[in-house]
Formats: structure tokens, C-alpha cells, sequence
């Protein structure tokens, strides 16, 4: 039995009793730790290093960590195990990944889409209100004439004065009856959902003068990020955003490994608990803290995840989705109750998850295409979705096709050495000066720079081929010879943003060309996705009146820059909208029209999935585009050289 | 009814490309077609390789060379006389850092001994050092400026001082190095275009495999290469293509075994020769416009093979 202190960025310590050599990261796993380990503890990535303080751990040596690092204490934890007591830090660099939670709102890109979408699909016929009602109702007392049950007495009432055919409630709800009728004179109030004309009751509770106010949450599960909007459903108003790294993180990076690691004894119930119990519950939490209010008056949930997400949360092994044919065990979730999923809010409370159409197209694009919407448009549009997984859909009213591709995760700053989500101090907006290659940047909210998120990754390599500091290949010029560059001993060059040296900062913040490489694999990954649906549709990219590109790339996103990448087709930059996360928006509307959640069924019914793995010009395509434009120039006409 | 021969007509064409001076100039490349498809100006220069590290050549050459190969001017003379040969490519194979390690220097003087001493357009190779070559072939082509000789090659890490020393500065021409992809292949063409160098300067050396070794890789990469050029019109690979198939050919096991070590194979030269020709015949009808090969009989034969064809 050893002790094991766990220091994490000095903001907070966590002790733990490790049992004679325990791996050093599974014991940080189980204290709760978050140590970012994209390779799920193989060695390969690099990402989960931390330092010894004092003590001692047995490890071995590794490309990973320089004599110089090995000398101040670094290892890897996953080929550490512990063999003394010890004091380890945790650095900023593995904790900043899975970031703390974060209190935004809705940027504004988001929010005027969804006021936007919302007046739209209400002129299109939906109902503006949810289908989460509540009442305030004064039921006649029992005489020995009028002696029918109080469950029929409710559902007379129902009935006769709001006409509904019939009410459903289940044992929890029955259990409350008698003596919440009885309280306060058979005045009671009600919370029921709108199931076209049957009321399913959910809360009977004895009237105390005032409507309470009914909450719902729209839930955005990534692979990477987890976040939650907690919406007041009386007004429709959102009252506060939190967002969090999926806690799954610690398990593997991507799907795949998650995937791979729920084969293992227990990996799929850590899994859930991960999600489940760091991720979901911690945020709902938060949302009520937040705002000050009961998790009991959160009564519905309306989630969106991909579609090895949706397996996890519900504990359904997801190992066929990897392996061809790539089947998911299942694509439309029913309704549930969130209690059933292991999730706190109204016992009686709901959750919906948007279907998902394939193994690589989830819920996360249902509901994003809700958001969008190109499913009521008589033009052609198409919804780019750049997450872990970048995702396609195009159409219109009368079709939708959708593929999807690996990207990994780059662009939400995952695998990058500087990488962060788009949280507070992330870099997101990158200029070079031409004349001596000085940096200049911003960060949200104008802290200073702890990181950078996609936007500013995408700024910062388009910046670099500008000024000619990399080539289309994304490697370094060797003859340039300037502080901001530098090589490593293995030769790999580095673009130094800001560094303790030379700012006078607190961290260092670079890009190496191990990074821009991922980079130009996930824009190539997306081009090529792009371009090979329309060709397989034999439709040139001019069609699109418009391209909707979603995803938490950062508060906003630099279109020019992305085209100039030939990350995103070369149409004119005034038919692009950057609408940020799509799934939340999807999940929020669905949320607060009645007839959201059916709706997005019926999108995901009508999508046509094209499987690019095995779509025969798709590498092809994909290693042409591998280029910084492209090796095919003619598909950027605009971008000089 | 007349029997009416049908051409298929392409959008491309492939670029053509000047090398050496004066009379000893000749020019490859310029087709409109696939190779030996109908009279669409397709033809292919035949070269001769020599090298000024002989030692490495074994017991084949010293028969046809003697004592001409041990100095490279004179080696490169007779080559250029036994084979009838178009061109002829020097080996620096003794710049090689990890091997001799000849000075620049000395290796520029046998480049422009060889130039000077035949009257055919002359190919510089490199020890195949992306370091020592950036700076030998910046050196040569430097020295023998107004000869418009062949760089061969540049590859990704040296791109940028060939290209712009070559290509640029002293007017020479380029051969684009890559390892047997279409991609690399045109991104190479790409940067070496960014980089100012004109296409019309540059040759393409797309790689290659002894017959046999994974040769349907090469013809895979030479058909869509040309077929892009051609078929899409596609001017990042629409350069010469220039192949030099000695080393792959004759180092392989039908060409490195002697007669001792493999006694029911029989002669040890004539299988080299004919490893030689059988992957030079193949990268010709792949698309090279200019192929070079180490035994003069093979391209004796590799000429006539063309002429032939081309009828």
C-alpha cells in the first residue's frame, strides 16, 4: 500500500492509498484525475505526463520525455507504476484539456440562429410552446355520492375541462395522489406532457398559491466536450450554458478507443460512469446552482450524441459499430425516464435522444439539421459538422444525403500539443507579421493565453503558409533562422505563439509540425468528405446556396482562413454562416416546440447515409487533399499562391 | 465498309522540356497522347549511366569499359560511343557522406570533365544525401551554367536550394524526386512551381522497381499520372518524366549473383541486361520520356525497341 498525492495545477489535491505497483495512471483514474490519455495508456501519444515531486515511481524511458524533463521529475503515468509514496503534479498541459466546467453563454453566432430557426419553423406550422405543461386545478371533494377514485377524479377533470382523452401516470406519481389531494383542499397543481390528446402526469404536488416554474435541459454529448443549457420552459428563455470535457477523455481520445476500451472487464459500466455520473450530473448541478433552483422542477431532458455516445450512455455494447459492416444496436432511442439512465433530475423527469441515422452519423447531426434547418429549404445547403468526427449533410426539402469522416480531434484543439476546447484564454483569432514573424493574437475573453482552440489552430498554420514559415506540405522552412522557430532534438520544428522566454509568460504556447500535420490530415479529412458526396451526386460545389458550418471550433471562425486551408469548398464567403454548436441548438428548439422531437425522427428517417470508407475515390481524394490548399488547385481558384 | 481507325483525343498535353546546349541539344516530352497511341509525338531518349565510383560496378562493366572506367571523362565517352545513347547521366556516388565523402568540389570537377568531354546533353546525379546533395547539385549547377544540364533530383528536403539555384539562378533544369505516388509526385511539382521554378524546367523522376519487385505500383502511379496530365488536363503533372532504372535493375538477385554463386542461371551480364530491359521496356511503356539504363546493349536495344514501336 502506497500514498499517492495527486497536486492538480495547485488548485486542489487528491489523496489516495495505491495498491504495490498499481500503474500510476489507472491510479489517477481512479482517484478521479483527469489525465488526458488519447492512446489509452499505450505510450504512443505523450499526453499523459506528469511530475513526481517526491517519491519515486519505476519507469521506463521513452521518446516522450527529454533527459532535461526526465531530470525535473516528468514521466509518463501510463508506463509508471508506483513502487513508494508520492507527490505528483499534475500539469497544465494534461489538465487543460478536460477543462473545468465553464459558465458561457450562447455566442452570438448561436443564439441568433436559434431565434432565427425557431420564428421560422413556427411559421411553418410547429406550436410555440413545449409539450411540458403544468396547472393549477381545483377538483371537486369526494362525497359519498361522488365517490369515483382521486386518479379518476383527475382524469374527469382532464377530461371535461382540457380536453384530453385520457391521462397515464405511473407508481411514483400514484404514491403522491392521496395525500397531495388532501393537503390543501383538493387544490393541487399539475405537471403533465402533452402526448397529442393524452396527459401523462408527471408531478402532483398540493397547490401553494404560485406556478412553479417548470426547467428543461438541452444536452449536447461530444466525444470531446459535454455541455448543457438549462431553459426555463414557461418562457423559453435559456438561462445559463455550462460546458465540461467528456470525463469518457481519460479513457481514449476518439470513439475507436473508447470503443476498444469498453471491451475491456468493466470498461463499459466506467464508461457510463463517466458520462453519467462525472459528466452529466456534474453539469446539471452546476445549471442548478447556477441559477439557484430545485432539480426537482427539471423535468425534461432533450440530448443529442453520436451514435457510440448514445451506446454509452445507455450501456449498450458498441463493439459492432467499429467493425464492419458497422452496425449500431440501436438507432431510435424511445423516451425514457432520466432516473432509469442513472440521471438526477425529476425522478419522474424524461430524457430524449435524437436518433441517429448510422454508426458515424448520430444524433448530434439530427438534431443539428433541425437546427439548421436545410430540411424546409427549396435550395440546396449543406451542414458541416467539425467534430471528432467531421460530418456531412446536404439537401433539401426534398432529400438529405449525409457521410461522415475520422478528423479526430484537432479541431476542438484534442491531440494538439497547445490544444484546448474554446474555453476562456484560448487563442482564437492569430495574425503574423510578415516583416519578423511576431504573433499577434486574441483570446476569449481576453485573458491571458492558456491554449489554442480550433479557430485559432486554423488561423495560426493559414498565417504560417502566409508568410511562408511552413510550406503545402506544413513543414518548416530549415533555413529560416528567428527566435519564434526552433527544432526539437528529433528535428521536429515548432512556431513558438508565446513562451515564458520571450513574452514573459507563464506557460509556453507553440504549434509543432506533428500538429499542423493532424491538422492538414482532419481539414483533408473534411474536404475530401465534401467533395466526394457531391461528385457521387455529380453535382459541382456551385449548387450550394448556402453552407452552415457548426462545431466547437472556437467563438468564431475565420471562413477566409478555412477556404485559404482548403479545409472548406471555394465558394463565396457571404453563402457561409458559422453557426457554433448545432446539436444544442437542435436539442433547445426540440425542447421548446411541441412537435420538435418528432420532427427530428422524421429527418433521420429521411437521411441517405453514403459509407466513405468504402466509397472507392474516397482515400484517393482524401490524400489529394492532404495539401495546403490542395494538390488540385483548379478547386481553389481564389486562393493565390 | 473502310475499316476507320479511331484515336482517342486527349485535353493535355505534356510539356516539353529543353536539355543540354547547342547541337547537343535534344528535347523530351511534348506528346498529346498515351504512349505509342497513334503518331501523337510520343518518343522516349534513351541515356547512359556512369558512375565515379566504378569499385561498386563489379565484375559486368569492367569487360565492356576497362581501364575507361576509372576516369569518368573518358568513361563517359565510351558509353556515350558503345550505346549511341541520347544522353548520359554521371553518378557522384563518392559524394555520399556516409561513403566516400568527396568534396564538392572535386565532385564539380568530374561533372564538368564528363560535360566537356561528349556531345550529348549531360544528367548530374547526386549521392542521394538530401544535405550533400543540396549543396553539390547548387555547386554544379553553378559551374556549368549555359549548359542546361538535368539537377537529378530534388526531393522534399532539398527542394528549395536546388530549385532555386537550378532552376532559377543558373538556368538548369530540375528533376522532381518521389517515391512512386501520384500525390507526392504532384506536390513536389507544386512546391517547385511556388517556388518560381517554370514548369518547363522541371522533369518528373516519379521512381521505380526492377521488374518483378513491385513493378505494378510504378505502372499504376506512371498510367494515372499520365492520364491526369492528359485526361484532366491537370498542369501540375504534365512535366517530362524521366526515369533511371540502372540501380534498381541491376541490384537485384538475377543481377547481383556471379556465375559461381548461381551456376545453373548462366551468364551474370546478360541477366542484368535483361532485368535492365525488361523494367526499362516496361517504365517506357508506362510514359518515360527519357529513360536511362547502365548497360550499353540495353540501350541498343531499348532504341530500337522504340523505333520499332513508333515504326
Amino acid at each position: 500500500m502506497k500514498k499517492v498525492r495527486f497536486n492538480i495545477k495547485g488548485k486542489r489535491t487528491v489523496e489516495l492509498v495505491a495498491t504495490d505497483d498499481e500503474n500510476l495512471l489507472d491510479a489517477a483514474r481512479r482517484a478521479g484525475v483527469m489525465i488526458d490519455s488519447p492512446c489509452n495508456g499505450n505510450a504512443t501519444c505523450g499526453k499523459c505526463k506528469v511530475k513526481i515531486v517526491s517519491g519515486h515511481v519505476k519507469t521506463t524511458e521513452t521518446r516522450h520525455i527529454s533527459e532535461e524533463e526526465m531530470a525535473q521529475g516528468m514521466v509518463l503515468s501510463c508506463n509508471s507504476t508506483i513502487v513508494d509514496d508520492i507527490e505528483v503534479e499534475v500539469p497544465d498541459l494534461a489538465s487543460s484539456f478536460v477543462n473545468e466546467m465553464q459558465i458561457t453563454d450562447l455566442s452570438k453566432n448561436e443564439n441568433d440562429n436559434i431565434k432565427h430557426v425557431r420564428k421560422k419553423l413556427i411559421k411553418n406550422g410547429m406550436t410555440n410552446a413545449s409539450r411540458l405543461w403544468s396547472e393549477i386545478i381545483q377538483l371537486n371533494h369526494p362525497t359519498v355520492e361522488d365517490n369515483m377514485a382521486d386518479e379518476d377524479r383527475l382524469k374527469q377533470y382532464f377530461k371535461l375541462k382540457l380536453g384530453y382523452n385520457d391521462i397515464t401516470l405511473s407508481l411514483n406519481v400514484m404514491k403522491k395522489l392521496p395525500d397531495a389531494f388532501r393537503e390543501n383542499g383538493f387544490e393541487i397543481e399539475v405537471v403533465y406532457l402533452k402526448r397529442r390528446d393524452v396527459a401523462e402526469i408527471l408531478d402532483v404536488k398540493p397547490a401553494n398559491g404560485n406556478k412553479a416554474v417548470l426547467y428543461g435541459i438541452a444536452l449536447d454529448i461530444g466525444t470531446t466536450s459535454v455541455s448543457a443549457c438549462l431553459v426555463n420552459m414557461d418562457t423559453n428563455e435559456i438561462i445559463t450554458k455550462v460546458s465540461m470535457g467528456n470525463a469518457q477523455v481519460k479513457y481514449g481520445a476518439d470513439v475507436i478507443n473508447r470503443i476498444v476500451y469498453s471491451q475491456k472487464p468493466g470498461g463499459l459500466e466506467n464508461l457510463r460512469h463517466a458520462i453519467v455520473d462525472e459528466s452529466i450530473n456534474k453539469l446539471i448541478e452546476k445549471l442548478v446552482k447556477g441559477a439557484g433552483i430545485h432539480k426537482e422542477d427539471i423535468y425534461e431532458v432533450c440530448a443529442a450524441g453520436n451514435t457510440t455516445m448514445n451506446h454509452l450512455l445507455l450501456g449498450v455494447n458498441p463493439d459492432y459499430l467499429r467493425k464492419e459492416p458497422f452496425i449500431p444496436a440501436i438507432n431510435v432511442i424511445p423516451e425514457m425516464k432520466c432516473a432509469e439512465l442513472g440521471i438526477n433530475i425529476n425522478p419522474e423527469g424524461k430524457i430524449y435522444l435524437a436518433p441517429s441515422v448510422a454508426s458515424y452519423v448520430g444524433g448530434d447531426i439530427t438534431a443539428g439539421v433541425f437546427a439548421v434547418p436545410i430540411w424546409i429549404q427549396e435550395g440546396f445547403s449543406m451542414l458541416v459538422d467539425l467534430g471528432t468526427n467531421g460530418e456531412i449533410v446536404f439537401g433539401n426539402k426534398d432529400f438529405l444525403m449525409t457521410c461522415a469522416c475520422s478528423a479526430g480531434p484537432a479541431f476542438e484543439g484534442g491531440e494538439i500539443s497547445c490544444g484546448t476546447r474554446a474555453v476562456p484564454g484560448a487563442i482564437e483569432e492569430v495574425i503574423i507579421n510578415d516583416e519578423d514573424l511576431r504573433p499577434f493574437y486574441n483570446t476569449i475573453g481576453h485573458l491571458s493565453p492558456v491554449g489554442i482552440c480550433g479557430s485559432g489552430i486554423i488561423d495560426l498554420i493559414c498565417e504560417m503558409k502566409r508568410t511562408g514559415i511552413i510550406n503545402g506540405k506544413g513543414r518548416m522552412d530549415r533555413t529560416l533562422n528567428h527566435p519564434r522557430i526552433r527544432f526539437d532534438e528529433y528535428g521536429i520544428g515548432q512556431y513558438i505563439l508565446y513562451s515564458k522566454e520571450l513574452d514573459n509568460g507563464t506557460k509556453d504556447i507553440f504549434i509543432t509540425e506533428i500538429d499542423i500535420d493532424s491538422f492538414i490530415k482532419a481539414k483533408g479529412a473534411v474536404f475530401s468528405a465534401i467533395y466526394t458526396l457531391m461528385e457521387s451526386l455529380e453535382m459541382p460545389i456551385d449548387v450550394l446556396d448556402n453552407i452552415y458550418v457548426a462545431g466547437g471550433i472556437g467563438t468564431n471562425l475565420d471562413i477566409e482562413n478555412a477556404i485559404a486551408l482548403g479545409m472548406l469548398p471555394d465558394i463565396p464567403v457571404e453563402k457561409y454562416y458559422y453557426i457554433g454548436n448545432s446539436s444544442m441548438q437542435g436539442c433547445y428548439l426540440a425542447l421548446t416546440l411541441t412537435e420538435g422531437k418528432d420532427k427530428i425522427r422524421e429527418i433521420s428517417k429521411n437521411m441517405t447515409y453514403m459509407e466513405l470508407s468504402v466509397h472507392p475515390t474516397y482515400m484517393d481524394e482524401f490524400i489529394s487533399a492532404c495539401f495546403i490548399p490542395h494538390t488540385n488547385l483548379k478547386l481553389f481558384p481564389s486562393v493565390g499562391n | 465498309m473502310p475499316y476507320k481507325k479511331t484515336e482517342q483525343k486527349f485535353n493535355g498535353k505534356i510539356g516539353v522540356c529543353e536539355i543540354g546546349a547547342g547541337d547537343a541539344a535534344i528535347s523530351i516530352g511534348g506528346e498529346k497522347t498515351l504512349p505509342f497511341l497513334g503518331g501523337e509525338g510520343f518518343k522516349t531518349a534513351v541515356g547512359i549511366a556512369i558512375t565515379d565510383s566504378p569499385e561498386d560496378w563489379e565484375g559486368c562493366f569492367a569487360a565492356v569499359y576497362g581501364d575507361d572506367m576509372k576516369d569518368p571523362a573518358a568513361f563517359a565517352k565510351a558509353a556515350v560511343e558503345k550505346s549511341g545513347a541520347d544522353f548520359v547521366l554521371v553518378k557522384l556516388a563518392s559524394a555520399d557522406p556516409n561513403g566516400a565523402d568527396n568534396s564538392v568540389e572535386n565532385c564539380v570537377a568530374t561533372a564538368a570533365a564528363v560535360e566537356a568531354a561528349v556531345n550529348v546533353p549531360v544528367v548530374i546525379e547526386g549521392c542521394k544525401n538530401a544535405e550533400k546533395d543540396a549543396k553539390l547539385l547548387e555547386a554544379v549547377a553553378k559551374t556549368l551554367e549555359g549548359k542546361n544540364v538535368v539537377l537529378f533530383s530534388a526531393v522534399e528536403d532539398n527542394y528549395k536550394t536546388i530549385g532555386a539555384a537550378g532552376g532559377m539562378a543558373y538556368g538548369q533544369k530540375v528533376s522532381a524526386e518521389s517515391a512512386v505516388d501520384i500525390n507526392l509526385a504532384k506536390q513536389l511539382n507544386i512546391l517547385l512551381t511556388q517556388l518560381g521554378v517554370k514548369p518547363q524546367d522541371i522533369v518528373m523522376d516519379v521512381g521505380s522497381a526492377a521488374a518483378g519487385y513491385g513493378f505494378e505500383y510504378v505502372a499504376s502511379t506512371m498510367d494515372r499520372i499520365r492520364l491526369a496530365g492528359l485526361g484532366q488536363n491537370d498542369d501540375s503533372l504534365q512535366m517530362p518524366i524521366m526515369t533511371d532504372v540502372s540501380n534498381d535493375s541491376w541490384g537485384v538477385k538475377e543481377a547481383v549473383f556471379t556465375e559461381a554463386e548461381a551456376p545453373e542461371w548462366g551468364s551474370q551480364e546478360n541477366r542484368g541486361i535483361g532485368m535492365e530491359i525488361a523494367t526499362a521496356s516496361a517504365c517506357v511503356i508506362g510514359g518515360s520520356n527519357a529513360i536511362i539504363v547502365r548497360h550499353p546493349e540495353s540501350a541498343k536495344t531499348i532504341k530500337s525497341m522504340v523505333a520499332g514501336l513508333l515504326g
